[in-house]
């Protein structure tokens, strides 16, 4: 599934009618790609902007999830843990960003408020939202002197996820569980 | 007298913005889409021009259309432009009843419609900041500002309109980290709620009328300080959460 590519995701959903999905997790996420020169830095930068590394960001970033929610929220409300998350990211903050990569922070504020309006939407049904930071993890988007390994992120994202409860929906937390600020 | 530049210049609060202004007697660069068709604009430019009030500039540019955003800068570089007014916005595709905004609504979103909506209410904003921060930079109120909507709350936001909603939240993003990147060069970045407003958009039984919700705005921007760069506040003042 390209969450870019929404016949893609049709497809899928078509396949899974009827599975019952209890935590469905948006993880696919794209920046503009690292360059060894830093180039990359300049297209997020006011100034230097390249709006046409913008687009691909909002596709999948954005645009891919809402429609793989969409896609799959009849699997979350047949399941008994009933419970979307999305990775965002603290630098998609609007009060604790830090960061001016303005593509990247840019959508995932635009994530944000799509989490936090799917909350208010599904929780009637029983279904939770949350926006979770994962930290700064060292992938191929976090980078090598990223602090903290794939494995302690996904393991506090998923004790998280564990102790969610519909509370809970409508909220941004990173891996370890703390509140994030929009 | 200081220059203002609007975008979304002729129609709806875009043109009040002009009215206002010019009465006041500013330079006023009035931009839109098409300059050709924009009678009620070219109507204030010419009273402009007879009055002893402000001058009216009529522009073309497309916020969507970043050529004739640089075309626009380039034939200005150099201009002290005191405020900046990102209004020009689109609310996406609607239904064919306007009230009911199914093809926003999950469920049934139509994500064809969303990439120009992103284009215009989240682009369009940066790149026009982009591209007149120089002229901004080189005047003596040095402000910023956008348009937005509560609607684009995180948590305010009631109304479950996706695309349109998200774009604002976007382009709230990108105002506050402005904010941040230009307060060393004294540039005051902020973004507005015009209130529920009687224009296109905001339809006929909206309870706000242009004027109000521009002088409202135009009240808060002739007060703004530095430490106001990066607030959300509604046209009376009061501030909006993120
Ligand atoms: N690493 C960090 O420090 C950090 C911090 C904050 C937030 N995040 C967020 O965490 C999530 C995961 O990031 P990561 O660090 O694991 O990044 P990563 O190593 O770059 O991996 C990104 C993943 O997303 C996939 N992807 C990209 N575009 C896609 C598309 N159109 N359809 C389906 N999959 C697509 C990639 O697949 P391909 O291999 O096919 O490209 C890859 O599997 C992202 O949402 C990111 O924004 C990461
Ligand atoms: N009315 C409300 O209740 C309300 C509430 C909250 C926020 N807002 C925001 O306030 C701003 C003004 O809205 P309004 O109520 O005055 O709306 P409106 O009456 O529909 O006018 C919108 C203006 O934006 C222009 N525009 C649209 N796309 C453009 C583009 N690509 N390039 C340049 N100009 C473009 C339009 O020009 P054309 O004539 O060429 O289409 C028009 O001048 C918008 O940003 C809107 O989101 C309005």
């Amino acid at each position: 599934m390209d969450v870019a590519d929404h016949a893609s995701i049709d497809a899928l959903a078509q396949k899974y009618v009827g599975t019952a999905m209890d935590v469905l997790i948006n993880n696919a996420g794209v920046s503009v790609p690292r360059s060894a020169n830093g180039e990359h830095r300049l297209k997020q930068t006011f100034g230097t902007l390249d709006y046409t590394a913008w687009d691909n960001i909002f596709q999948v970033n954005v645009k891919g999830l809402l429609k793989v929610s969409e896609a799959f929220v009849e699997n979350v409300s047949a399941s008994s843990d009933k419970t979307i998350v999305a990775l965002s990211s603290t630098m998609g903050s609007i009060q604790e960003g830090a960061l001016p990569v303005f593509l990247y922070g840019s959508s995932k504020a635009a994530g944000n408020w799509i989490i936090s309006m799917l909350a208010k939407e599904l929780k009637e049904r029983g279904i939770i939202t949350v926006s979770l930071c994962p930290g700064h993890v060292k992938t191929a988007m976090g980078g090598p002197i990223a602090p903290i390994e794939v494995d302690d992120s996904v393991a506090g994202m998923r004790k998280t996820i564990a102790g969610l409860t519909l509370d809970d929906t409508g909220s941004f937390k990173r891996f370890n569980g703390e509140t994030v600020a929009w | 007298m200081p220059t203002v530049l609007v975008t979304g210049a002729n129609r709806g609060i875009g043109l009040g913005f002009v009215r206002q202004y010019a009465t006041e007697g500013w330079e006023v660069i009035a931009c839109c889409r098409s300059p050709q068709s924009a009678d009620d604009l070219n109507a204030l430019a010419t009273q402009s021009a007879t009055s002893s009030g402000g001058r009216v500039q009529v522009e073309q540019m497309d916020v969507a259309d970043h050529a004739s955003v640089d075309a626009l800068a380039k034939k200005y570089a150099g201009k002290p432009m005191d405020v900046l007014i990102n209004n020009a916005g689109v609310p996406g595709p609607r239904g064919d009843n306007r009230e009911f905004i199914f093809k926003q609504m999950f469920g049934t979103i139509d994500y064809a419609a969303w990439d120009d909506v992103f284009r215009i209410n989240t682009m369009g904003a940066l790149k026009v900041s982009e591209a007149f921060a120089e002229n901004v930079a080189a005047s003596a109120e040095k402000k910023i500002v956008a348009v937005s909507s509560t609607m684009g709350s995180i948590q305010e936001g009631t109304m479950p309109v996706f695309i349109y909603g998200s774009s604002k939240a976007a382009s709230n993003w990108v105002v506050s980290m402005m904010a941040h990147e230009l307060k060393d060069r004294g540039i005051i970045a902020m973004t507005f709620c015009p209130g529920h407003v009687r224009t296109d958009m905001g339809g006929p039984e909206a309870p706000v009328e242009v004027e109000d919700s521009v002088s409202g705005m135009r009240k808060i921007i002739a007060g703004l300080t530095l430490d106001d760069t990066g607030s959300f506040k509604r046209f009376d003042g009061e501030t909006v959460a993120w």
